[in-house]
Parts: C-alpha cells; structure tokens; sequence
C-alpha cells in the first residue's frame, strides 16, 4: 500500500506516493530521475546515496521515504543556482577531485553538511568529516584539498 | 534487499499511542529510530516478518535536560544532539558519552538515536556499554504504564532487551554523581567507520581518599551481552588510583574477560586489547576528574 | 620539462569533471529504458553441489513476474569470460558455463527472474525450491591438491589448472656460485576491486533477435565477442553501447559476469529490455583479487650480487580458471621473473580450483603479489649482508639503453635508478634509524618498495592485446570529436584523449569532445586494462588527428595558396610557417570541406578554388609500437603502535619514471588513488569465506574494510621524473598499475624498519604485528 507524503526536494514542495519499504535513494533516482545520489552498498557506510535531510548529511539508502513527510531534502541537484556551481563542486572540479566520480556527489554533500557546522575545519576534522563517503579512485588527497578550497583555507593549484 | 513484507510506516503523535499499536500488532509490528540498525537488519535477511514500522520521531522524544542530580536523555535524541551538547561536553561525568559518539561517520551521527542504539541489545555498539558504565536506567513505556530498568537489566541475550512486546524505551536517566568523578570510553576499530572490535568505557570517582563505586564494561566481540569486569573494579575501589592500580586493574580484567574469535579478530587479541584499552581509559578519566 | 604545447603536460580539468559534480548522468547505473523489466538471480548455498530438482511453479505464480530461467533454458556452452582471451584465438581454459547443473561455489547463479521490479524479481527467486545433492568441497590449494581429493573440473588433474615452469641460465650454477641463500614465503589474500559502481547492465532484444546491451564494463568488444559466443549469435547482431563514463574498472570488470548474457536472455524471452545489478554483497561472490603464495629462493654474492633466483607460485583460482589462469602467468614473468636482473632464473607456477568464489583480475594483475615477497625479500637479504637496500636495487635492476633480457627489444627510456635516488633524498634515507630502534610505543620507520610495471602493456613488445582504432571528424565550428571505443574507467582517459589530439590538431582542449559510440559504428580497440590508456589508445588518436590534420593542410593550402608541407597549426589557426600572419581559422577551413563545391549566385554556378569536397575526417587503427616499460620507486614512513599493533601510513613518496606526463594532476591522481588501494591491500583489505561452508563473510563495508580519508596520509609526494620515450604519444608510457605494485612490499619494509617485526602475509593486521613482536 503506498502512502501519501509531502517533501520539499531542492526547494520544490514535491507530493509523493511510496511504498513503505521504498527509501528516498530509490524515490530521487527512480521516481524523481534524479540520479546524483547513487547506490553504492545501500547498507551504510560507502555515502555514495548521502543527501542532506533539513540540511544534515544522511545515507538516502536507509531512509525511508514515507517518514519523510514535511521535511526538507537537497540533493546534489539542487546546489547550482542557474548554472552557476556551488563553492564546493567548484572545487571538486578545480582541485582534480573528481575520477571515476561515482562517490563525487555524495562526498559533495557530506563537505557540504561539514561546512555548514564547521566553516574552518582542520585537514584532521575533514577527514573525519568525510570517513562515511569511500572512494576508490583519489586516495581522498584531491577530496581533501577541494574542501580546503572551498572553505576559503587555500588557493586551487 | 528491501523489507518487501512492510505494509504500513506508522506515525504515531504520542507515547501512549505507540503501546497501543504495539498491543495490537504484537511480533509483526516493531518501532524504528533512526532506522540505521534496522536497516542493516534487513540488509542481512535478519528482519522477515515485520509488517508495520512504528516511526518513534514525532513523539517530541529528542530532549536533553539535566538537573543537579541527573541528565535526562530522550530515547529519539541523536549522537549529533549528544555531541552538540555543551552541557554533555563540559561534564567530566559524561565525557564518555561524548567519546563514543565522536566514532561512526557523520551520515550515521545525524539519524542513529541513543534510544536504538540501545534497544538493539548489540555488543559491538557503543554506547551501550558507556551507559553501563554511568550506571542509567531506561524508561519504559508500555500498555500498562512506564517502569524504569537499571541498564544491567535490560540486556538479555543478542537483540533481545528485557523490554515487553507492548513496551519502548522513552528515555534514559543518568546520574551524576558529586565532584571528582570522570568516565571514559574507547573501542579498537579497523578504519575510522567500523562497529567496534573491542570497546572499553570506565567511570571512576575519587571518594574521600580512596576510589570508588568504579564501573569497567566492556563490548565488542566479547558475547552476547556487554562484560563488567567486576575483579577489575574490585581492585581499583579502595585504590588511589595510582599508575601501578591501573595497571593491574587491566591485569584483572583480561583475566577475567572471554571474548571470542572470529573473522575480524582472534580472542586472544580482543583479550590482550581489552587491557590496553582498560588501563588506557582509566587514565583518561583520571586525568579528567577536576 | 617545458609542456610541448598549451595542453599537453599541463593541468587540464577533466573533460567529464561539470558533469559529474553536478549529477554524473553518464553511468550505465543510470540507463533506463521504457518498459524495463528487472532481472535478479537466484545463488548458491553450497560450495559444491549438483541441481536435483528445480521447481518454479509457485515463483511463476507471483504477480508481476515475466519470465524465469533454469539451467534448462540457458546455453550450456562452455567459456572463459575474460574479455581479452578471444575465444576463438589465443589458448584460454574454457570451463564456466552460464548456469550449469553442477555449482563449483557459494554463490553461483541458479536461476534468474525478470519482473516488474527489482522486488518481485528478488522475492520470485526466493519462490524457487532448488534441491541439491551436496557434493565434497575443497576451500584451501592444500585440500585440493591432496591425494584422492575430489575433482572440481573433469579437465584437470589435481585439480591443478595451470602448471607452468620457466627456466634461463643455469640456476643449480647460480646456487653453487652464491655465498648465501635466502628462502622464504609470502602469502596475499583475497581482495575485491570494490569499484564504487557495481556491476549493472540493461539488455534489449529487438523484433529481428537484435541484441543491445549497455553496461559497466572496461571493453566494448570484448562484451561483444563474449556475449555473442555465450548466445550462439554471429557479433554482428550484438551492440554494445559505450557509456560515457563508468564508475571505476580496475581490473574488475574485464570479463563477463552472469547478468549480461541472463538479461539479454530475459529479454529475449519478453520482449522488453532488462536491467540487472549486483548488490554490494554480490560482487563479493562474483570475482576477486588472486590469492597467491610464493616461495621465494634467492641466492646472492656477499658483495649483493644475485646469482639466481627462484621462485614458485601457488595461486588459489577459485571455481573457475579464468583470470587464475592468466595472473599467474603475468605474476610470474613480468611481476617476478623480469623485474630484478639475474641470469640464472627458475619460476614454478601453478592455479589451482577450489570451492572458493572464483579469483578475478585487479589493478596490477599478479604484480602486487609479486612485489610483496620480492621487496621483502630483498630488504631482508641487505639486512643479512649489511647493504644499502637502495643501493642493492641500483647494482641489480636494469638500466636505460640495455637490451631487454628475453625479448628483442630495449629499454628506450628507464629512468629507475633516478627513482630511487631521488625517493630516497626525500623520505630522507640516509636518516633511517636501525630496525625497531625507535623507543616509544609508537615507533616510526621508514621502508622502500619498488614497481617495475611490467604488465602486458610493459613489455617492451608491441602488441600483447593492445592495439587500437579511432575516428577524428572536424566540424564547422573548428571542434573535433573523437570516436573511439577506448572507455574512461575514471582515470581520465577521455581527458587525455582530448589533450592529446588538441595538441596534435592544434586546437584548444575544450574544442576536442569524445563522442558516443558503440560496436557498430567505431573500431576495434583492446580492453582498457594493463595500464595501456595513455601509451597505446593515446597513439592511436594522435595517429587519427596526423591523418586528419593532413587533409585540413591540404584544404587550407588551396585556401592560402601554399603546399600542405609549409603549414602548421595553433590556437585554432593553420599559418604558413615563417609567415604566420598569413593563415585562416580552422573553423574556416572545416566549413569549406563541408560546404558545397560550387554555390549559385545572380552570375550562375561558381566553383569554389578548393577542389576538396567532403568532411575533414582521420583515422588510425594499429597497433603501439612497442609499449615501453615504466619504474617508479615508493617509500613510506609509518608509525606503528605496539601496544595495539595498528599501523599508520604517515607519508608516502613515490617517484616514477612514467615517460612525459600529459596531465600532471591526473597522474597525481593515479598514485594517490592506488595507495589507497595500497594501503587497504597491505593494511586490512581482506574477502573473507567461511573456512568450513565457503560462505562469504565479509560481504558489505562493515565487515570488508577499506581505507576511509581519515587512513590515508596527509602527506603524499609524487615525483615524475620525465623522460621523452620515442615509442609513446608525446613520449608518455604508463602509469597505473605501478601505483598499486609498489604499496604492499614499501610498507611491510617500513613496519619492520619500525619495530624489527616482520610480517610476511597479507593483510599486515594489528593483530599480526604484535604477534611478529611477541607481544600475543
Ligand atoms: C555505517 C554504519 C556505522 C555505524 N557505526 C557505529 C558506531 O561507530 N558505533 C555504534 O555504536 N553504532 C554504529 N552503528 C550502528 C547504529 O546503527 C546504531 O548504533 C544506532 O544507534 C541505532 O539507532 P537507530 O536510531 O538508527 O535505531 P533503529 O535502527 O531505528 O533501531 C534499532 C533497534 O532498536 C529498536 N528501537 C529503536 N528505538 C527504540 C526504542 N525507543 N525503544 C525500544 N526499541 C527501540 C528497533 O526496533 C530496532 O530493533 C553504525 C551503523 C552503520 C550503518
Ligand atoms: S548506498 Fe547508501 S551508504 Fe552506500
Ligand atoms: S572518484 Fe571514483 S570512487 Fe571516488
């Protein structure tokens, strides 16, 4: 039996009909088509699917959907404004953060719920703010630097 | 793999509500948190027949509040809320609590809840064992009223608590006990987002000369529930916890600990480092009491 | 060394980097086709078993279900998946079948279901009643290679599938000539690539049995020639689509799985296109990195000196050869045998089957096993004899210019010996403390472990499955777009690509796209594996853009009235050289080869003063050169705590003689992202099976370990020491590889540089170093 919700996905109130087992991983890409969040274990732990719920950082793929009801949810997507790139995937891209890329969407938003409660983080604190999100590409130095990058703490090479 | 047997989220608005629907539904129904366990339950073919979800986030249960003789923590509060909280990360009591909650990765900080952290009766978390150590009771809630179960009572068996099928955790009530008291915890993991192999949490107060009322628990790959490691306590009461008691408080507890083996580590490591964690975190808590 | 021109040896942003920090649309994760269906498999729950029964009634039952295949309705045909080893061709063990009635592991597919969704599939699978009649199983190489042990194959003896000797000089002479000789074992476990991508592909059958697959994988052709043969289709009714991007290879995704040949199959038998997916905990069970054990046996002079070395192998291949088959054979010779120079060699090799889940290819390929033992061993033999383990590597490592050892051929460019001076100026060397000497509890050191990649793309041959095709068009605009069927895995390649033919056309980067492409419309091009992107796919296109730049000069000549010889491009611009002011825009020169010879006007018909008419196109198909042999040096400083065992890589220098560097940031990225890989191979990586079930134990990231940021150093210096190969585009060789190689030999040297313990199988865990310590 799915069950009605309303959610406010990248500032737009969006009306939702899930199934109760359907998290939002599988609402954004399947229903929404929007892909950024991806699936990478959906057990917790590789942050490939991490969105930011009422502007925290969570594993869309062990949420579910239908609990959702009010909240307010960002995905990758919704961070350019009008083209223009977020500070943090400005960097991503700037700093050479980006391979394979399949983790780069969640790591951006996990560095972005970083940055929201910790403008300043030490290279320390990033790592830590960081160690949901695996990456099997960069070896995270690149990630790392386009944190500090974003953060205002050191100049794109 | 998904929960395909779930018909219904239910989100009920009161405490009462949720005994009710429990009372109702029995063994098919089962509250849900942060769903961050739960998940990995089903994940692993360990969650069959639930057909309702009971949702605990609207019942207002996301409360801190301390008065002189005790902190209150609401079961939905998350470990994001308990490190946030100055009044938690000023108390050389509760540093513990602080400790254990700085591990899993941010994603899980912000949904898993102390309150299914608890419930689900797992060894490898951790604040069960930091609770432990603070010697807190639980709330329960149930059809015919709430009752309060000292901590180390409620653990049964693997993911079973004590807990009624009509009954959930409200909260938890930690007691701070009077200057010169200072807690602990730390745990031996393989990457900064790992359950724990083992985990130690100590809580020591220094009485009028002499240590006591010390509390050593330890988790991890050690059993089905959490160990307190009584002779170690033994040792470090009546003590003044100098370096030499440390240390053969340690002794005591490898002694007296009997983890097991598995594909993550052997017993005798889990053994050996229950040690350095034992006497690690009972200098750490010496050096934090005021 | 100065950059050649605007874009080649400078930091250019990845062609896909906008793409995929706003969305990444590309994977073929993300393919989605009207009236999907969804494909899931039934698996396994014995090791060894043989099907009795199958009952698909009550599964058919379920609403939502479409289609269901058994044993009975799949091909029984016999194959290797690996996608380079052409099944008609090169010698390569054909023993997998798609789903056959004998299961070899936990694991294996039995049956597969498209439904509606990816639920009902999962939930009918459950619905079938397999009974099986449990067989004996052999989980280690010992029990399977014991007398009377059962037989995993009919085809082999022993159950041994490879068994191989390679012998030059006289070893037995080496021995008597050494004054000492060193024995010893290492042992690597079994690792999974973990791409973050899993494997997913969605297959669609036309009305005319057409098959169109798009999935995530390292070879287009290879998925093709594979598929067609599982299916008994001629190639030319199977199309592969090219993704623009995939979510990392490594090695993992050079041979078919089950889900590409079950979904076209589903979808033949529905007629709607079927996607399927591996779960996390099933690319556990799908294929893994090649546990191997190796005895090595070195004898030496007392003046460090190698008289011989000997070495053999035992390779635990899993149920099926596949990979087993070929890792062995590259470990062996060019991870073992070519690396260190000697000319009295001895090397036994052997894949075994067992029960276990089937070993796989993994950045390296046999290397990083090879290396683990090799680089301990030497470091132990120079702590015997009292040598500079630097210096030990310089007196018996090839040099620039030599012949190479066993092929015509020559090391064009080498630069190892720079490598390891320059490595070891900067880790500071000459400051190394004696082993364990560090008092704290926290003892720190510093080791050494050298890659010598000699991969198949390494060989100094020219073609071991390498060659490669590709189209250039330029259009109107001035751009170009490349078609090729060489897939980015996430290294960069396009990027590459495109740096490299901007170069060569004398356009800006961004001006140069890589195009869509699919088995139809490209040509051939080998797999995107052993390191060979850059060299071998980089010449290629360079090769396609001096075809089409030879007829933009011969268009632009009519246009400047000058022979094709006199010109030469920049900036978007083809000049006269000497006389560049006299030039016109490449732009200029494509839209007149598109536009009409001859345009109407008030006066009639006028021809136009260039008498080439057709679009500006080049191609190339061919094969590299010779695939010149990169070296790269890597040191490490770890800090090792002894009251816990636990090691942390505190900083890693690599340097690396990888010809001239196209894209210094991505290179970067090379050697930053294998020592993650690195780190976790030596440190905690580890897929583990039940020793008496064969059940996976390690099958999500809580239980499989890998290195999170907060593992990594914060310190990571990357050396590029450039030399100008003659036989790579732009003089580039190969890079990735190399950065796995080195990792597990460097910090198992830097732990024992550390605490005098020393560790000789993989994972190095907490627990092994205080065993090696004494301390458990
Ligand atoms: C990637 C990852 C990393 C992790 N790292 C750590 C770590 O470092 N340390 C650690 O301790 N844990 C870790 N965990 C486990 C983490 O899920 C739990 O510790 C978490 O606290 C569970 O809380 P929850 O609110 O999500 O519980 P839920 O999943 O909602 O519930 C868990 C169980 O408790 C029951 N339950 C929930 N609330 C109540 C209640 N109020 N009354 C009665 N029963 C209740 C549920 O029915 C269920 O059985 C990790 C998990 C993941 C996926
Ligand atoms: S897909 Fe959610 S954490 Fe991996
Ligand atoms: S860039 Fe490939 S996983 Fe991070």
């Amino acid at each position: 039996m799915k069950q009605k919700v309303t959610i406010t996905v990248n500032g737009e109130p969006t009306e939702i009909w899930a199934a109760p087992h359907e998290t939002l991983l599988e609402t954004l890409r399947n229903d929404m088509h929007l892909v950024g969040a991806k699936q990478g274990c959906d057990t917790g732990g590789c942050g490939c699917c991490t969105v930011l719920i009422d502007g925290q950082s969570r594993y869309s793929c062990m949420t579910y959907t239908v609990t959702l009801d009010g909240r307010d949810v960002t995905s990758v997507e919704g961070l350019a404004d009008n083209g223009e790139l977020d500070a943090v995937q400005q960097a991503f891209v700037d700093t050479g953060a980006v391979q394979c890329g399949y983790c780069t969407c969640g790591m951006i938003m996990a560095a972005k719920h970083l940055l929201s409660v910790n403008p300043k983080p030490t290279d320390r604190e990033i790592r830590k703010g960081l160690s949901g999100n695996l990456c099997r590409c960069t070896g995270y130095h690149k990630i790392v630097e386009a944190v500090r990058v974003a953060s205002g703490q050191q100049e794109a090479s | 793999m998904a929960l395909t047997t779930l018909e219904e989220i239910l989100q009920p608005e009161s405490v009462d509500e949720v005994a009710e629907l429990l009372l109702s539904h029995g063994e098919s129904a089962m509250v849900m948190a942060g769903g961050t366990f739960i998940h990995g339950l089903v994940a692993r073919g360990l969650v069959t027949d639930v057909t309702k979800l009971i949702d605990l986030s609207g019942l207002g249960l996301n409360q801190l509040q301390t008065d002189r003789k005790s902190l209150r923590i609401g079961s939905a509060v998350t470990f994001a809320d308990l490190e946030g909280s100055e009044t938690i990360r000023s108390s050389a009591v509760l540093a513990a609590l602080v400790d254990a909650v700085s591990y899993p990765p941010q994603q899980i900080k912000n949904a898993a809840t102390v309150g299914g952290c608890v419930a689900s009766a797992c060894p490898y978390l951790d604040l069960p064992i930091v609770l432990l150590a603070l010697e807190a009771s639980a709330t329960a809630a149930g059809s015919t009223g709430k009752r309060e179960i000292p901590l180390d009572e409620l653990f049964v068996s693997l993911f079973q608590t004590s807990l009624n099928t009509d009954e959930f955790i409200t909260g938890f009530t930690v007691p701070l006990p009077s200057a010169g008291t200072a807690s602990s915890f730390e745990k031996i993991e393989t990457t900064a987002n790992d359950l724990s192999i083992v985990s130690v949490a100590v809580r020591v107060s220094t009485g009028w000369r002499k240590s006591r009322n010390s509390r050593i628990f330890v988790g991890g790959g050690i059993g089905e529930v959490p160990f307190r490691c009584r002779a170690a306590e033994v040792i470090l009461d009546g003590s003044k916890l100098e370096d030499e008691a440390l240390r053969k408080a340690a002794g005591a507890a490898v002694e007296e600990i009997e983890p097991f083996g598995d594909h993550r580590a052997s017993a005798e490591y889990r053994k050996a480092m229950t040690g350095v964690l034992v006497e690690r975190n009972l200098r750490q808590a010496r050096a934090r009491i005021q | 060394m100065a950059t050649i021109s605007d874009t080649v040896g400078t930091r250019v942003r990845h062609h896909d980097a906008i793409d995929k920090v706003t969305g990444g649309r590309g994977y073929p994760v993300n393919v989605n086709l009207a009236g999907m269906l969804h494909g899931r498999m039934l698996r396994s729950p014995y090791a060894h078993a043989r099907i009795v029964r199958m009952d698909i009634d009550e599964a058919k039952t379920l609403p939502g279900v479409r289609a269901i295949l058994t044993p009975d309705d799949v091909p029984q045909v016999k194959y290797s998946p690996i996608y380079f080893m052409p099944t008609e061709g090169l010698a390569c063990i054909q023993d997998m079948t798609l789903m056959g009635r004998t299961v070899r592991h936990v694991g294996q597919p039995v049956a597969a279901v498209a439904a509606d969704t990816m639920e009902i599939a999962e939930q009918a699978a459950q619905l079938i009643d397999v009974e099986y009649e449990e067989l004996p199983a052999v989980l280690t190489v010992e029990d399977a290679m014991a007398d009377g042990a059962p037989a995993i194959h009919d085809y082999t003896s022993g159950n041994v599938a490879v068994d191989e000797t390679f012998e030059t000089g006289d070893p037995d002479a080496g021995f008597a000539a050494a004054d000492h000789v060193f024995e010893q074992t290492y042992e690597t476990q079994r690792i999974n690539v973990c791409a973050l991508e899993p494997h997913v592909c969605v297959a669609d059958v036309d009305a005319y049995g057409n098959v169109t697959i798009h999935s995530s994988m390292q070879h287009l052709f290879g998925l093709r020639e594979k598929l067609a043969f599982v299916l008994g289709l001629p190639v030319s009714k199977v199309k592969v689509v090219k993704p623009p991007y995939i979510g990392g290879g490594f090695g993992g995704k050079l041979d078919i799985t089950p889900i590409e040949p079950l979904s076209a199959l589903l979808s033949m038998e529905t007629h709607r296109p079927v996607r399927m997916a591996l779960s996390r905990a099933e690319e556990f069970v799908t294929s893994n990195k090649c546990p191997i054990r190796i005895r090595l046996k070195t004898g030496v002079k007392s003046d460090g000196t190698i008289t011989v070395r000997e070495a053999s192998s035992l390779l635990d291949a899993g149920a099926y050869a596949t990979h087993g088959s070929t890792v062995i054979m590259v470990h062996g010779l060019f991870g073992y045998c070519f690396t260190y120079k000697c000319p009295n060699r001895r090397w036994h090799g052997r894949s075994v089957h067992t029960n276990n889940v089937t070993s796989g290819g993994f950045r390296g390929y046999g290397g990083p096993q090879a290396s683990f033992g090799v680089e301990q061993q030497i470091d132990e033999i120079c702590e015997k004899l009292e040598l500079d383990p630097v210096e030990f590597r310089i007196r018996n490592s090839h040099s620039e210019g030599e012949d190479h050892p066993f092929f015509d051929g020559t090391f064009t460019t080498y630069r190892f010996h720079e490598c390891l001076r320059k490595g070891a100026e900067r880790i500071g060397w000459s400051d190394r403390t004696a082993p364990g000497s560090d008092p704290g509890p926290v003892k720190t050191g510093i080791g050494l472990g050298c890659a010598v990649t000699w991969t198949s793309n390494c060989t100094a041959q020219p073609d071991l499955y390498e060659h490669s095709g590709a189209f250039i068009k330029l259009n109107p605009d001035g751009s170009a777009d490349i078609a090729s069927a060489a897939i980015d895995i996430g290294c960069g390649q396009n990027t590459i690509f495109c740096q490299i033919v901007a170069a060569e056309l004398g356009i800006p980067v961004e001006m140069v796209r890589m195009s869509s492409a699919d088995t139809s419309n490209v040509p051939f091009d080998a797999p995107m594996h052993a390191s060979r992107g850059t060299n071998a796919v980089g010449a290629t296109v360079k090769a396609a853009a001096a075809d089409a730049r030879e007829q933009l000069f011969r268009v632009a000549g009519t246009m400047l009235d000058a022979s094709p010889d006199d010109l030469d491009a920049k900036d978007g611009r083809v000049f006269v050289k000497g006389a560049e002011i006299v030039s016109v825009s490449i732009a200029e020169v494509a839209a007149r080869a598109d536009s009409p010879l001859v345009t109407m006007t008030r006066q009639g018909p006028q021809p136009d003063a260039t008498p080439y008419r057709g679009t500006i196109i080049g191609s190339a198909a061919m094969n590299p050169a010779v695939s010149p042999i990169p070296a790269g040096a890597m040191f490490v400083q770890v800090a090792v705590n002894t009251d816990t065992g636990e090691v942390r890589v505190l900083r890693a220098v690599y340097a690396h003689d990888i010809g001239r560097v196209i894209n210094p940031a991505g290179a970067e990225g090379q050697v930053e992202g294998g020592l993650q890989q690195g780190i976790g191979y030596t440190l905690m990586e580890h897929t583990q099976f039940d020793p008496e079930t064969g059940a996976c134990l390690s099958g999500d990231f809580l239980d499989y370990k890998m290195p999170t940021a907060f593992e990594m150093p914060a310190e990571i210096e990357c050396i590029f020491i450039e030399s100008d190969d003659p036989n790579g585009p732009f003089g580039a060789k190969s890079l990735s590889e190399c950065c796995l190689i080195a990792p597990p030999g460097a910090i198992a040297n830097a732990i024992y540089n550390a605490t005098g313990a020393r560790v000789r199988d993989l994972p190095i865990t907490p627990e092994k170093v205080l065993r090696a310590l004494g301390r458990l």
